[in-house]
Order: C-alpha cells, then structure tokens, then sequence
C-alpha cells in the first residue's frame, strides 16, 4: 500500500507545485487588475462605453496610440483610435472603435465646429449609423461610380467627408498593430 | 572567507553570469539600448532568481528528481508572471517598454540553471547568496552595457524621463549603430577585453 502510494508521489507532488502556483498567480492578478483599475481615466472609459457597451476596463499604448478595451471578464471587445478630418468649418475629431482588423464596431465625433444646421441633417439622416458594423475596407466616402462606402448626406457634403476622413486617419495607421 | 560570503562574490565577478559566463545574452542584447530598460530588467531577474533560488532551496528534499525540471520550471514561470502582473499594474512604462523579453524570463537557461546546478543542491542561505551575487552581476553587466551604448548610440543618458547630460559632439551625431544589437555585441566585447586586460576577469 505504502509502496503504491510512493510511486505517485511525484504526480502528487506535481498536482500540489500547480495548485499552489495557480493559486499565487490568482493573488497576484487580483492585485494586478485592482493597480490598473484604479489608474482608469473615467472620461474615457465614458467615451468607450459609448463604443462598446459592455466596456468596463481598458488599456492604452503609448507607442501605438491605441485604447485596447475590455469587459468585465477581461475578454478583449476591440480597440479604439483618435483620428481627424477637415469638414466645412474646421476639424472633426472621432474616437473610432474597431472589433477587429477589418470591422468597425461604431464611431463618437468628440470635436468639431460645423454650423448646426448642416450638422442635424447627418443626425436626422441616421449617417453615423452606416460605420456601424463598417467593414474596414468599404470606409470612405462613396461616389457615384463606385460601389460601397459611406453615402454623404445631400447639403452636409463637407461635413460627411469630414467623418470619413476622420475615420479613416484614425484606423488606417494604426491596423497593422490590431490582431 | 563564509559560504555566504563565498558564494555572493561568485556571481558578481568571478563566474559573471554575462561577462564570463556568457549566459542570458538574449535579454542582454535586447534591452541594454536604453539604462531604464536595463534597470527595469535587472530588478526583474533579481525578483525572480532570488524567489525561485529560496523556494527551490527550501523544498529541494521534497521535490521528486523525476519530475524535478519540471517544478523547477513552474516555479521560475509563476514568479515570472507574478512579476510582469506587477509592472504592469505599478511600472507601465517599463513594462511595455520590456515587451516579450519579461516573460522570457520564464525560459532563462541562468535563472533554470542555478536552480538545477544550485539551489537544488544547497542550503538556503547559499542558494539566497548565490541569487543575490548573480543578480547583482547580471545587474552591473546590464547596466555598464546599456550605459555605453545610450552614451554613444544616442549622445546622452536618459533615466525615466529625466535628461542626466548630452555629450557635445555626440549629442547632435550619435553613432546609431550601438543602439542596434551589433552595437551589444561590440559594447560587450570592448568590456569583456577591458577587464581581462585590468585583471578581474581571469578565465574568458
């Protein structure tokens, strides 16, 4: 009996290295996530809540430039980039979020200066909703002779550009770095 | 002379691990570009081999031989993970400027080594000396090579954002390739030949 119990011991002894290991490793993520947690700009984590719903955590390249973000059990929902476009009056500046590689999940304009009027015709034309679910590659402004893109909306032409080019600055630079 | 004693010199000159010994040359080469990387990578092995020395030390009559590399290697990999899990919470910077080369550390042949050849061979107190002289020698290697090859390879020295000084010359034309992997190469030998040349190092 003893004998059959000392020819597992090294199994034995292997399980217990693993537990304990695991168990320390646990410890150390949960101090790991609190550290990261606390450091969270809520701001942001606002901005990205708008993108990804579920949002609850992220992290931000400084190399990059890229807002890796997460939800609640760590699993990454996509990333997300600053990117700029000339409209009529001036800049427009977007956060874009992108699923993967070649979708985009949704956009928020953070700045821009476009007169009122021509900026309610994009929101009661429902024109930010075409970047959602937006694959990558059908993102720029479409013209008559080419199919997919983004419609302009008609009287907002400048401006509807303006997002596009946005968007595009924002992701195109910055996909060779999204897995 | 102790065994204490003994054992912590080993490792700062005698068997250099990275002088000498020419061990762990791939974090060596790779992060000795800049001073912060090296310091950041010093205080990471440090970490580790003297975690992974102490608990192997301790548990070295326990440890079944036929499973013994491979507690070894869970061992040195969950301190190794421990330890980017807190770079990454309280030294971001560092961290991702370290990239993969942290979490090599969990294959380092230096770190495994002295847990085969050492700690698992040898009471604590020797196996905590023998951690404390290797990283002390791993850190001083990491820290005189990244030194020369900030100081030629980008004409100043740099330590965590702060401007220690800017070489007149250099400055306005460093010799960009010591910040390259040959420039490690170059900058190790250079120091390698000029200890043996003063007498510290013997055997080469």
């Amino acid at each position: 009996m003893i004998n059959s119990l000392k020819k597992y011991y090294p199994v034995f002894f292997l399980v217990v290295v693993i537990l304990v290991s695991s168990a320390l490793m646990m410890g150390a993520e949960k101090i790991n996530r609190a550290a990261l947690e606390s450091r969270q700009d809520p701001a942001t984590l606002a901005l990205l809540q708008q993108i990804f719903t579920n949002a609850t955590f992220y992290t931000y390249s400084v190399d990059t430039e890229i807002y890796t973000v997460y939800n609640s059990g760590r699993h990454k929902l996509g990333y997300a980039v600053y990117g700029d476009g000339m409209g009529y009056r001036g800049r427009i500046t977007v956060f874009a979020g992108l699923r993967d590689k070649e979708t985009i999940e949704n956009i928020i304009v953070i700045y821009q200066v476009e007169d009122l009027s021509y900026w309610y015709r994009l929101e009661l034309n429902n024109f930010f909703d075409q970047f959602i679910e937006l694959n990558v590659e059908d993102c720029y402004p479409s013209f008559t002779w080419l199919p997919g893109g983004v419609d302009s909306i008609s009287g907002a032409t400048f401006s509807s550009r303006g997002v596009v080019n946005a968007v595009r600055d924002a992701i195109l630079d910055k996909l060779q770095y999204i897995d | 002379m102790s065994g204490f004693a003994k054992e912590f010199k080993k490792g700062i000159v005698i068997s250099n691990p990275v002088f000498v010994l020419a061990l762990s040359l791939c974090p060596v080469l790779a992060v000795t570009n800049t001073l912060d990387k090296a310091i950041g990578m010093s205080g990471a092995f440090a970490l580790v081999i003297i975690a992974s020395n102490l608990i192997i030390s301790l548990m070295r009559k326990m440890i079944p031989d036929i499973v013994r590399i491979l507690v070894f290697i869970i061992i040195i990999a969950t301190f190794v993970s421990i330890v980017e899990m807190l770079f990454q919470a309280y030294i971001p910077t560092i961290y991702s400027a370290l990239g993969i080369y942290l979490s090599l550390l969990a294959v380092n042949c230096l770190i495994l080594g002295r847990a085969e050849a050492f700690a698992s061979k040898n009471k604590v107190s020797d196996s905590l000396a023998d951690a404390l002289g290797m990283s002390i020698g791993f850190c001083l290697a990491l820290i005189l090579i990244s030194f020369f090859r900030e100081l030629l390879g980008k004409g100043g020295i740099t330590i965590f954002g702060n401007e220690l000084f800017t070489l007149p010359v250099l400055g306005d034309h460093p010799i960009s390739v010591f910040g390259m992997s040959i420039g490690a190469f170059l900058v190790m030998g250079l120091l390698v030949a000029f200890f043996k040349w003063i007498g510290v190092i013997k055997d080469v």
